[in-house]
């Protein structure tokens, strides 16, 4: 018996099976390119080349999330000595905060007079206010997706959808007709599979993630890897340094302010330092930051500085 | 030697700021912190930059009863091949004995015996260098062995010159030996042989019940840079050199005290 590829009377649908196959796998096709390039448009973000530096503020919301934004700017202000922590974890005011602070330094330091956490600190009406306007921003700019651009991003997959609920149709009819599906089955798998994963939707986006790194790699004294001396760079570098690199900056260079204020250990954590290794055993839950945080730790690479000897 | 100017030492804590440096001709890193394989991102800058990094040994244990370690002296030699360095350096001391780690540099007493000792670990460390030159400082102590049968200028004198090694003389430790002892520092300089220096350190100290302590840790006092003036009056070492190993200060004194320095020394600033 030979295959026919013309229609005959028992093909489902009148199209026989390996036409259907060639045809379906050519619409999957079509649908995932057109998808992505479609996706990309939202999560690509905005050209490097002429993109200013980010500010530590901008560098810790991309790189973890608000948490973070109030750690970088509680380094500032402990490198200014401007606020302190009692045993409880409630901030107090020093000195005034030098004039080059940042709008959120100055708003962390005034939520510090009301003697509020450092968690506290962070549902404090002024500093709420700008933390909302600055993530704004980098949506709009195109570092990170905010929620309506995830949601819309996620919908694009609908259409890889349409594509597995048609092959579903096909499988139904034609396992009632007593016709062969299995190839079409395997076919549909990979299909499925970026179906789903095209419903993973960035919270940063490629260009957000390639500046990161770009910064990383030119402040790379700022790493915890080095074990940065805040009082020789100053202020605005402690709060880089936390920003870019995550709060074990802060825990290897203020340890003891970090532990009064209660500062979580795992926030946007790159390459921690040679000194760091055995400081915190179990208390780091993982990859708590669910997956919406970039976990991938740029700026590392192995080796380098540490061990400042006798 | 090239002359290389006021320096100031490499510790990743304030490698930014050492970056920075316009004028930076020479600097020293800790040579046990070096990977020779995967030599820090901020060194090999300055390697390429041509500003001249010397690695500085701390762990060889020179003064030590025990022959030097080996592998000890072969890593400091691809450390001065990773940044292609002129020179090494270490300490006249042992840090180690019977198989008990000290974490501190110790005085060795200084007798005819120990200087045989030195000179034989000195020899055998050279072997495993290779021929890259070796620069021996002696280090600053709160206490003195008893019954010591040459003076601090003898001994060194003497092992420098079985050696052929150069002096990388500390003059923060000068100043802490004499006061220590209630002697003149200026003294104790005329009996070094400082046509030996290969590069001199300078450093903070403090003071604690009545003894100095050269601590790399406080800023460098006004006597310090008083003696640097006196050294620079007697002779011309190729590089002065700042270290500072921790309570870094804000980047502004850091420049201040390496102003200070140059204008002791009679030297351009590098800030």
């Amino acid at each position: 018996m030979t295959t026919s590829i013309v229609a005959g009377p028992g093909d489902t649908w009148g199209v026989p099976g390996p036409q259907f196959l060639w045809l379906y796998f050519g619409l999957a096709a079509l649908a995932i390119i057109t998808v992505l390039i479609w996706r990309r448009s939202y999560t690509g973000g905005p050209s490097l080349r002429n993109a200013p530096n980010l500010t530590a503020t901008q560098a810790a919301l991309i790189n973890g999330d608000r948490r973070l934004a109030i750690y970088s700017s509680l380094a500032a202000l402990r490198a200014a000595g401007a606020v302190e922590s009692d045993s409880r974890g409630t901030l107090k005011q020093l000195n005034h905060p030098p004039v080059d602070s940042s709008e959120l330094d100055r708003a962390v330091y005034a939520a510090a007079g009301r003697q509020v956490t450092a968690v506290a600190a962070q549902s404090d009406k002024a500093v709420r206010a700008l933390l909302d306007r600055t993530e704004a921003e980098l949506a709009q700019q195109g570092w990170i997706l905010d929620e309506p651009a995830r949601r819309s991003v996620r919908q694009g997959a609908l259409v890889v959808f349409a594509v597995v609920a048609l092959g579903i149709a096909r499988v139904v009819a034609g396992v009632s007709n007593d016709r062969p599906v299995t190839n079409l089955v395997l076919l549909m798998i990979p299909v499925i599979v970026v179906a789903f994963a095209l419903l993973r939707v960035p919270r940063v986006s490629a260009a957000g993630k390639r500046q990161l790194t770009r910064m990383r790699g030119r402040v790379q004294h700022l790493s915890p890897r080095q074990s940065p001396s805040w009082s020789t760079y100053g202020p605005q570098d402690a709060a880089l340094s936390v920003g870019l690199f995550g709060v074990g900056a802060f825990w290897l260079a203020d340890p003891a302010f970090a532990e009064a204020a209660e500062l979580q250990r795992n926030v946007a954590q790159t390459g921690s330092g040679y000194y760091s290794s055995g400081s915190d055993s179990g208390s780091s839950s993982s990859s708590s930051c669910s997956s919406s945080s970039s976990s991938c730790g740029g700026g590392s690479g192995c080796g380098g500085g540490g061990g400042c000897g006798g | 030697m090239t002359d290389y100017g006021v320096a100031i030492g490499w510790r990743p804590e304030i490698a930014g700021y050492v970056e920075r440096l316009p004028g930076l001709r020479f600097t020293e890193v800790v040579a046990e912190s070096v990977h020779p394989h995967a030599v820090d991102d901020g060194l090999r800058r300055l390697v390429d930059r041509g500003v001249c990094v010397v690695p500085h040994g701390v762990r060889l244990s020179l003064g030590g009863a025990e022959p030097v370690d080996d592998t000890r002296a072969a890593h400091l030699a691809q450390c001065a091949a990773a940044l292609r360095a002129p020179l090494v350096s270490e300490h006249i001391a042992f840090v180690r004995a019977g198989g008990l780690e000290a974490g501190h540099l110790l005085p060795v007493p200084r007798t005819r015996e120990s200087v045989d000792a030195i000179v034989a670990n000195v020899r055998r460390a050279q072997a495993a260098l290779g021929g890259v030159p070796l620069a021996l400082e002696p280090i600053a102590a709160l206490f003195d062995w008893p019954d010591p049968e040459l003076t601090e200028g003898q001994f060194l004198t003497e092992i420098l010159d079985r050696t052929g090694t150069l002096l990388l003389l500390d003059i923060a430790n000068i100043y802490a030996n004499a006061r220590n002892r209630g002697e003149s520092p200026t003294a104790l300089l005329d009996e070094l042989p400082l046509e030996r220096i290969a590069y001199v350190h300078v450093a903070g100290g403090s003071e604690h019940d009545g003894y100095y302590h050269d601590t790399h840790t406080d800023a460098t006092p006004p006597a310090v840079l008083e003696l640097v003036k006196e050294l620079c009056a007697r002779s011309t070492p190729p590089a002065l050199m700042l270290e500072r190993d921790g309570h870094y200060p804000p980047a502004a004194d850091l420049t201040r005290e390496l102003d200070a320095i140059a204008a002791a020394a009679g030297r351009p600033p590098i800030t």
